[in-house]
């Protein structure tokens, strides 16, 4: 038999209101990129080609500028600088004290110093330890001439900073080699802090991780991030200033610095730059054109990019490579070598791993001559070294 | 086993952390985005942002490690050369009539010469530019009378002396005094980079200097196939003499090494209207 169920029925759930629906649509989608954001800082280390070609390029433009002025550093920044004194005593910078007292002798042992310290971030070389050595060494010099420094000066003091938070001995390093030929020590969780403390200090020698994953890759990431962000600024307020001045929108504003002494070596490659109005035009548009659109290409860039939508490369690639064209030129036509270089060195990191490994495989294939002959120089240094320090050799 | 990373996946690869290690890494997420805001505000040209910031507050936390300025060239580039001409007393500058007087010596141009077809000069060689340049953009904004006081010579009295007499002419108040500090100090740098220098090119009997600050302008772009820039002559604002600043042994040497010397011959006694007959 059955019965009739008299109670009543339970009450249907209203439809939610449009408003509720958008709310929580707005709310997932936060999540969404919140989560996104984290697996992009936390996951995995961005950019290692590009930050492993940075510190190439920059320790080749503080060994070039260290090299440079070489024969004049007492007269820069040794014991003859001080007709620039009013400006060292004004200067804020810790590191300028380093150097204030030395002598010529023992300024030249540091200087060198940090010479080595360059070579030695460029090829990778305990780069953890080098690399603030050099920084805190050039800084020390360099700042000893506040009234001739430049830009290039700003630029490389921060840029270097930010890499040294960043894992640019991934390749293209000896670290990247000594890290394949040996094994971390495992620091013990509950084990004495002696026992520890050593294996901590073997693995910073041997390039091994000394910072736990989920730590280290946010580091690397977010100075990765600061880096780019700054040099996005750099190019957006200097298109910026550019297009609020009357020479610059009459497009001849390059003209005038490349007939100054200091900005024209070469007299007859400006005077033939120069000779066309066009050419000057040009040249004077690409430049405030190239620096306004980086930020809008770049970011065109990685939103297509991140929506997997193809053949939109191109026009991140024309405007950098318009950017370095920059950059070469005044190198050679306004003798500004070691500003261009550091310039090339940290934009280096918005090249991707991709097209990195496509150009290393590129070398690999047409410089197998090369590379053989580097190794038949360098291995049997490498195993010389190693039976020095007693160490197994294969 | 090869470690090198791939575009996709590298050696570093890991999840996501539990609570609390994700908020020390967002903490340190605040601080980058913080910092590359006051970056951001810093650079840029002026904006009511920066103003509600605080332009003081803003350098207190750039300057020094994160100092930069982006406006190179603009908006109005580059289009002056400066040159900083010099000679030198060489004797005692109480008896004037007894000593000797160099011929003018054209430092920067001769810098110029040394840096010709060089991609990569030192920047000792555009010390007489830059510390010209600075002087030359203060002496703009001198008053005909200041520019006055700068041609007198300073040798009893002591560079400050003219400091004072600036300060005193001064009509434009914290401007005017900003200036005139700013000028006191490139007049002590390049006095005493004349100092070692002279000395270096004309012996270490040198005891006062003279100089001038030469400035001229690129011709307009319309005009460049009728005028180089290198025709153009200099305009000079001409100083007084300058007594010698005592410097260390060492740094002189620096100087005696970089310093070409000039022959002795190229001394003559000097003429009555040439020298300081007492502080003007």
């Amino acid at each position: 038999m059955t019965t009739l169920d008299t109670r009543p029925s339970a009450p249907e759930t209203p439809p939610e209101p449009p408003r509720t629906r958008l709310v929580d649509a707005v709310l997932d989608s936060l999540e969404r990129g919140i989560s996104r954001l984290e697996r992009w800082l936390i996951g995995d280390q961005h950019g290692l080609y590009g930050a492993s070609f940075a510190r190439i390029l920059s320790g080749g433009a503080v060994l070039g500028i260290l090299v440079t002025n070489f024969r004049q550093r007492d007269l820069l920044f040794g014991p003859g600088s001080i007709w620039n004194g009013v400006l060292q005593e004004q200067s804020q910078y810790l590191p300028p004290h380093l150097v204030a007292g030395m002598g010529s002798g023992l300024f030249l042992v540091f200087y060198l110093a940090v010479v080595a310290c360059a070579i030695g971030w460029m090829l990778g070389w305990h780069t953890k330890l080098v690399g603030p050595l050099m920084l805190v060494g050039n800084v020390a010099i360099i700042e000893r001439i506040p009234v001739l420094g430049d830009q290039g000066d700003n630029i490389l003091r921060i840029g270097l900073f930010l890499l040294m938070f960043m894992n640019v001995s991934e390749v293209w390093s000896l670290d990247a080699r000594r890290r394949a030929r040996t094994e971390a020590v495992p620091v013990v969780r509950h084990g004495g802090a002696g026992d520890n403390v050593r294996a901590v200090v073997g693995n910073l020698y041997r390039s091994q991780a000394v910072v736990p994953r989920w730590l280290a890759n946010p580091l690397h990431n977010l100075a990765f991030a600061a880096l780019a962000f700054q040099l996005v600024l750099i190019y957006f307020s200097a298109g910026l200033f550019k297009a609020q001045g009357g020479l610059w929108q009459h497009g001849t504003a390059v003209y005038y610095p490349l007939q100054l002494q200091e900005y024209k070596p070469f007299p007859f490659l400006t005077d033939l730059l120069t000779y066309s109005g066009v050419v000057v035009n040009i040249a004077t548009y690409l430049t405030v054109f190239a620096q306004l659109i980086f930020p809008v290409a770049l970011l065109f860039h990685l939103l297509t990019r991140s929506y997997g939508i193809p053949g939109t490369a191109f026009v991140f690639r024309s405007v950098y490579v318009v950017i370095v064209g920059f950059h070469l030129s005044i190198a050679v036509v306004m003798a500004l070598p070691w500003f261009a270089l550091e310039m090339i060195a940290f934009d280096a990191i918005f090249v991707s791993s991709a097209t990195y490994l496509a150009a290393q495989r590129w070398l690999a294939t047409r410089g197998e001559g090369l590379r053989d002959l580097w190794y038949d120089v360098t291995d049997p240094l490498v195993i010389r070294w190693h039976r020095f320090r007693g160490a197994p050799t294969e | 086993m090869s470690t090198a990373p791939t575009p996709q996946h590298t050696r570093h690869t890991t999840d996501v952390p539990g609570a609390g290690r994700r908020s020390v890494v967002w903490l340190l997420t605040a601080v980058v985005v913080v910092h590359s805001l006051l970056v951001m505000l810093w650079v840029m040209p002026d904006n009511p942002t920066r103003q509600a910031v605080g332009p003081q507050r803003l350098a207190s936390y750039i300057n020094p490690y994160f100092e930069q300025s982006w406006s190179v060239f603009a908006p109005v580039p580059r289009r002056g050369g400066e040159n900083v001409v010099v000679r030198a007393f060489v004797g005692d500058p109480d008896k004037p009539d007894e000593g000797k007087v160099s011929p003018w010596f054209d430092i920067t141009r001769d810098e110029d010469q040394r840096i010709a077809y060089l991609v990569n000069p030192s920047r000792i060689h555009s010390a007489t530019r830059r510390l010209g340049g600075n002087i030359n953009t203060t002496m703009a904004k001198f008053s005909p009378q200041q520019k006055l006081l700068v041609r007198g010579n300073y040798v009893q009295d002591s560079p400050s002396e003219l400091v004072k007499r600036l300060e005193a002419t001064n009509r434009l108040g914290v401007v005017g005094d900003a200036n005139i500090e700013q000028f006191a100090e490139n007049q002590q740098m390049l006095t005493t980079f004349l100092t070692m220098y002279t000395r270096a090119r004309w012996g270490k009997d040198v005891t006062m200097v003279q100089y001038r600050v030469g400035h001229r302008t690129v011709p307009n772009f319309d005009l460049r196939k009728q005028q180089k820039f290198t025709d153009v002559p200099f305009t000079y604002y001409v100083f007084g003499w300058r007594r010698t600043i005592a410097v260390p042994q060492d740094a002189q040497q620096a100087f005696d090494g970089y310093v070409r010397k000039a022959p002795r011959s190229q001394l003559r006694p000097a003429d009555d209207a040439e020298l300081p007959q007492g502080d003007q």
